[in-house]
């Protein structure tokens, strides 16, 4: 049922994925075919993945086979940039882990961390990150780092940092 | 930054040995990227062009400022990858450098006579110690003015006025004070509609900010269905700022966008525009192709702006990245994309597309459905929020397919599709959806999903189960009375057998009966007793209270995890009596439902029986609602509130021992830990933060676990689809130290979930506070 090299592709990662994350039933597929921006691509195979070694051997095998993939967290891209009609994958659940350093200077934060809740975890340091998209409460740090680029703006316009830009500094 | 590339290996850029380890293995890559550096720094033409690009907020294409501010081959793809939307590579963690939170703010609403003077006085904001400046023209006030919450002298504007929302912060008062006297003073010269006016207070300011927050969605709200909303995202330099606004007025008339809504930061010259667009005409498609390409010739050619400034290149300005760049920096990206993914699998078609078209292409229908999902533009602001979302399906996807189950209906084509679609919803759309509505609260435009799954579900109930649920419905007490009996019998058995045993019997039976039979656990309450009267208290009562017990806390008694045997209707009697109330209950009150049980599973005239039942009975005892009635389960209540009179005064328990035990007890902080689950409906009634001031009364420390929204038990849903609860708290335990004395909440059935999933003994807030109460006042 899966087109040309999708069949062996959905098979090597088999063997390390459950088939619970590895979607390609009629309705995952539609479901997942949809951010918010105003296009549509269906994908043929809809892979969770949890940890970055599950990353790194998914990416093995697409390589290998010659499959496109797009990665996708919160789905909340406006220009159609988390859409795929081969492989899309999702990072499920997981990918929450943060790590704040000692005087609050620097947050470390993994792509599915929620941008809002970014700011909890500052909040009693008195501190936020830079970047205040409308889709805060949503949109998750995966997506942020494509959105959010002005800091360049800083380095060479010297001028002030404004609302949801992103300071120079702000990115290491 | 720590990045994944397509071919698996990884790089992080602040682990030297990473580092090290890629330069070995990924030497050639390092080369061929010094290389383009190289290069593009020595041709001064496009090394200045570069530079002057990025003296505007932009994210349309590669970041190529990173070719010519690095030097070092793994910096420079450090600064590459950001804004590169997974065409490049993945990046796995990314550390920022954070900011202070400055604490005072202050908002002014500042009214100009039209767009140009607005934009006018934006230079001299920029030279001031201000936060932000949000453009808003007059579409844009008007598409909120009147509503609910707006400042009335909105709707009395002249026809071309414009505002500028500002707001200044500062880490103490004083320093906020000099901000401010510092923007009034830059601000002076310039002629305003009303005089500047900042406000300090939260709610005064967060009523301003609600104008700003209330744009998209008032479009959003009032297209027509089968539409979609559009936001643009183009930025200008700052001094051509105000004759750019007026040429996009210009250009959205000319093509029939006349009612489109421009605002923006204006700090960085970065404007959106937003409008109503149809794509299931070819017409209508082509109309938008062509004033996107007017759209895109008149930002670049005639301002040389920026044509994504926020929102990213995506599908939909990957066609124009060539006109924004020209053609040398364009090729550039080229061979930086083909450096990293030679053969184009990363994200293709994204940033770099060769389709001039491709912007035209792929659109999403949004097909007609439900009156109540219509509205939804699939933003995905839902998906966070709903207890589903790692089981099934998230709130928009629900809505995605059912729209496509309704498109295939209406059109006829393909039957085996929407059988597929229809059979597999069945579980993944309607079953397991807790119908909580939280969605509801993330929603720009309030949709609330769960609505339209218990729509589906009314719609789905046949003649027997409507027969059986009038039985059920018109014979409450015996329901509550044989369900308080199964109980007792199952905690005998339960106290007998241990938990173990329990749980295996309990599983066989569940098998046995095709997962008819609800799945036992250890949690399950106990019956409960019948419900007291009230006794009186010693002295004379200080006022009188209504409490209705749910049908919930009159079967289900206490459970072997509660340190006492006392329910939840006896110990609220008892508290209610130690505040000094006389504690009334409605006439039979053995009969009495919300209604809630019935409605949420399709049997919506069972449970409007109820509720009006329950309203006839409040009434009475309340003598119209002179009385305050206090409620044991914040879902009934909120279903109470959303379907009784509205004289009643119904209240939560939540709402209830904030408003009135200070002054009718004295509280203790406990030396305790303790967990708080805020239920869904409290949330939707916005007490999570006034639940966290109730238990910190009563305990010296208070945890919300990180990331729990809806438990997804969904009233009896826990029972019959376990997994949905199981999934929606699968992070629970993780939040909860150690030395957690006990949880608490404020439903009943909640508690059993969460008691599960946690194994931590959930119970009622109630318990809580009457541990740490005596009789007295709360200074």
């Amino acid at each position: 049922m899966l087109p040309g090299g999708y069949s062996e592709f959905f098979s090597s990662l088999r063997a390390f994925l459950p088939p619970s994350r590895l979607l390609h039933d009629e309705l995952s597929r539609l479901a997942y075919g949809t951010d918010a921006s105003f296009y549509r691509l269906i994908p043929n195979l809809v892979v969770k993945v949890v940890s970055e070694e599950e990353i790194i051997r998914v990416l093995a095998e697409s390589c290998r086979l010659r499959l496109p993939v797009t990665f996708r967290a919160a789905g909340t891209s406006l220009s159609g940039q988390s859409l795929s009609d081969s492989v899309l994958i999702v990072l499920a659940g997981a990918w929450k882990r943060y790590r704040i350093n000692e005087d609050a200077s620097r947050i470390t934060l993994q792509p599915g961390v929620v941008g809002a809740h970014a700011n909890v975890y500052l909040a009693p340091y008195r501190k936020k990150i830079g970047p205040d998209p409308a889709s805060i409460n949503s949109a998750m740090i995966g997506g942020y780092r494509r959105k959010q680029r002005q800091r360049h703006v800083l380095r060479h316009g010297a001028e002030q940092l404004q609302d949801d830009c992103l300071d120079e500094d702000h990115l290491r | 930054m720590r990045i994944i590339f397509g071919d698996g290996s990884v790089l992080d850029t602040g682990d030297p040995e990473s580092r090290e380890r890629f330069a070995g293995t990924h030497g050639k890559l390092l080369g061929r990227i010094a290389e383009i550096a190289g290069r593009t720094k020595s041709n001064g033409t496009l090394a200045s062009r570069i530079r002057d690009k990025y003296r505007m907020k932009n994210t349309t294409g590669y970041s190529l400022n990173a070719l010519v501010d690095f030097d070092d081959p793994v910096e420079i793809i450090e600064h590459l990858m950001i804004g590169s939307e997974g065409t490049l590579g993945f990046i796995a963690e990314v550390t920022y450098n954070t900011v202070p939170d400055l604490p005072c703010k202050a908002t002014a609403l500042i009214l100009f006579h039209d767009i140009e003077a607005a934009c006018g006085a934006v230079p001299a904001l920029k030279s001031c110690s201000v936060d932000a400046a949000e453009l808003m023209d007059r579409a844009s006030l008007r598409s909120v003015e009147g509503k609910e919450g707006m400042p009335e002298y909105l709707s009395g504007l002249g026809e071309s006025v414009a505002a500028l929302l500002v707001e200044a912060r500062a880490s103490d008062p004083s320093g906020l004070a000099a901000r401010v006297e510092e923007i009034r003073r830059a601000l002076d010269r310039f002629p305003k509609v009303r005089p500047l006016e900042f406000t300090g207070i939260p709610a005064e300011y967060e009523k301003l900010w609600n104008i700003r927050k209330g744009l998209f969605p008032s479009v959003g709200a009032v297209r027509r269905t089968g539409t979609t909303v559009i936001i643009e995202d183009v930025a200008f330099p700052l001094p051509r700022l105000a004759e750019a606004s007026l040429d996009l007025r210009n250009l959205f008339v000319r093509h029939g966008y006349g009612d489109a809504i421009l605002f923006g930061h204006a700090l960085e010259g970065n404007l959106h525009f937003v409008f109503k667009q149809d794509f299931n005409v070819p017409s209508e498609v082509g109309r938008y192709g062509d004033f996107i390409d007017e759209l895109t010739a008149m930002v670049v050619r005639k301002y040389d702006g920026s044509l994504k400034a926020e929102h990213g290149t995506g599908r939909n300005m990957a066609p124009f990245v060539e006109l924004e760049w020209g053609a040398e920096a364009y090729a550039l990206m080229k061979e930086i994309k083909s450096v990293f993914d030679p053969e184009n699998l990363l994200n293709p078609g994204v940033v770099i597309n060769d389709d001039p078209g491709a912007h035209l292409r792929n659109l999403k229908p949004l097909p007609a459905a439900h009156e109540i999902i219509d509205k939804c533009i699939e933003c995905g602001f839902c998906e966070v929020q709903c207890p589903s979302k790692d089981l099934t399906l998230t709130p928009r996807q629900r809505i995605v397919v059912y729209r496509e189950m309704s498109r295939l209906t209406a059109s006829g084509e393909s039957s085996g599709r929407l059988a597929a679609l229809g059979g597999a919803y069945r579980y993944e759309g309607v079953e397991t959806c807790a119908t909580d509505g939280l969605c509801s609260t993330a929603c720009p435009v309030g949709i609330d999903t769960g609505k339209m799954i218990k729509h589906i579900r009314w719609r789905e109930t046949g003649r027997l189960p409507h027969a059986v649920a009038r039985a059920f419905a018109g014979n409450m007490s015996a329901v509550t009375a044989a369900v308080s009996a199964m109980l007792s019998v199952v905690g005998v058995s339960h106290a007998l057998l241990g938990t173990s045993l329990m749980r295996r019997a309990a599983l066989a039976l569940r098998g046995i009966s095709g997962n008819r039979i609800p799945l036992w656990n250890e949690y399950m309450p106990r019956g409960a007793g019948r419900i007291p009267p009230s006794r009186g208290i010693g002295g004379m009562p200080s006022g009188k209270v209504v409490y209705f017990p749910s049908c919930i806390n009159r079967a289900m008694g206490a459970s072997r995890d509660y340190d006492e045997e006392v329910g939840l209707a006896h110990k609220t009697v008892a508290l209610l009596e130690k505040a000094g109330y006389e504690v009334l209950f409605p006439e039979n009150l053995r009969d009495l439902c919300c209604g809630m049980a019935f409605d949420s599973k399709g049997f919506r005239e069972e449970g409007a029986m109820k509720a009006d039942e329950l309203n006839r009975a409040l009434r009475e005892v309340s003598n119209d609602g002179e009385l305050p009635v206090y409620v044991d389960m914040s879902p009934c209540l909120y279903r109470m509130k959303e379907t009784l009179d509205r004289r009643l005064r119904l209240y939560e328990p939540i709402e209830f021992m904030l408003a009135f035990f200070p002054e009718r007890l004295k509280f203790r902080k406990l030396p305790e830990t303790v967990a708080i689950h805020t239920t869904c409906s409290s949330a939707k009634m916005g007490l999570s933060s006034r639940f966290r001031d109730l238990a910190e009364m009563c305990a010296e420390r208070v945890v919300v676990p990180d990331g729990v929204g809806c438990c997804g038990w969904a009233g009896d849903r826990g029972f019959t689809f376990p997994e949905l609860n199981a999934s929606a708290l699968a992070g629970l335990r993780s939040g909860i130290p150690g030395e957690c004395s006990g949880g608490y909440s404020t439903s009943r059935t909640c508690e059993i979930g969460l008691s599960l999933h946690s194994g931590l003994s959930y119970k009622s807030i109630v318990y809580l506070v009457d541990r740490c109460t005596t009789p007295g006042v709360t200074a």
